[in-house]
């Protein structure tokens, strides 16, 4: 596999926090941390970007089962009037 | 059978327990006697509404399956598919484009567009407005769809119902004017 070095700059509390994993025996080293958390952060992002498609698939099954019962809640409680909100949203 | 187009803020008064307008949208939803139509517009707004308002929303998710196994993104598109199905509205599209003139060439535009931006020269709508006051008008003169009212709680259109009943012939109407007309 053919590696490239990446300069980045991480707050101090992540890389107590990366250390911390390392102790505990997670990861071996700081390198090999960084770079599972990040692949693996990356494969959920690229399931996130496949394409709108991919959720509706997923989603179907789920909301055919749902719409069928009778007393499921759903309620926007946002303190701002739907007139306010969907004004707003003009108005940007 | 009366046909009502509703705003996108009559939609949200219903999806909003607590909202003024919630008790007459509800009316206007579970009415007999009325015929409930959206555009593509209505869609795009509430899809954006729910999105932007995610952690506001209460959804049943003790009985929604694989909940937790879904993304961010799955669960808005699952809110808002789930909000769309149970609304007892029909949603239309305006299919088709027209000729409009940019600099001497001709480009092909969408025809909610072209209607907008006719409108603009009548209205001081914001644009939003503009184009669903224009999917309205589409509806009722291109699909033949005879739209008796657009019903909105938006100050900006009720401020100028009147010039644009005037000029369009749609009737511009605020919900509880609806209800006690119609007796809903």
């Amino acid at each position: 596999m053919k590696t490239s070095i990446l300069p980045v700059k991480l707050k101090k509390e992540l890389i107590e926090k990366i250390d911390y994993l390392i102790k505990i025996g997670r990861y071996p080293n700081r390198s090999i941390a960084i770079r599972e958390i990040l692949e693996e952060k990356l494969a959920k992002e690229d399931y996130i970007l496949k394409n709108s498609l991919t959720i509706e698939e997923e989603i179907k099954p789920i909301l055919q089962e749902i719409i069928k019962i009778k007393d499921f809640k759903i309620n926007l409680k946002s303190e701002k009037s739907a007139t306010e909100l969907v004004s707003e949203g003009r108005e940007k | 059978m009366k046909i009502v187009y509703l705003d996108t803020n009559i939609i949200i008064s219903f999806l909003k327990k607590e909202d003024i307008f919630n008790e007459v949208s509800r009316k206007i939803m579970n009415s007999i006697i009325l015929e409930r139509v959206g555009s593509v517009i209505t869609i795009l707004e509430i899809t954006s509404i729910i999105s932007k308002q995610f952690e506001q929303i209460e959804f049943d998710i003790t009985k929604t399956p694989h909940w937790d196994t879904l993304t961010l993104p799955a669960k808005k598109v699952l809110v808002t598919s789930y909000f769309l199905t149970i609304t007892p509205i029909k949603f239309y599209f305006n299919l088709g484009n027209e000729n409009y003139s940019v600099k001497d060439q001709i480009h092909k535009i969408h025809v909610d567009f072209t209607k907008s931006i006719q409108l603009s020269s009548f209205f001081l709508l914001k644009t939003i407005n503009n184009l669903q006051i224009a999917s309205a008008l589409n509806l009722r003169d291109i699909q033949n769809i005879p739209i008796d009212y657009f019903v909105t709680t938006d100050n900006d259109i009720l401020d100028q119902a009147k010039a644009i009943q005037e000029q369009t012939n749609l009737t511009i109407i605020h919900p509880e004017k609806l209800a006690e007309i119609e007796y809903l």
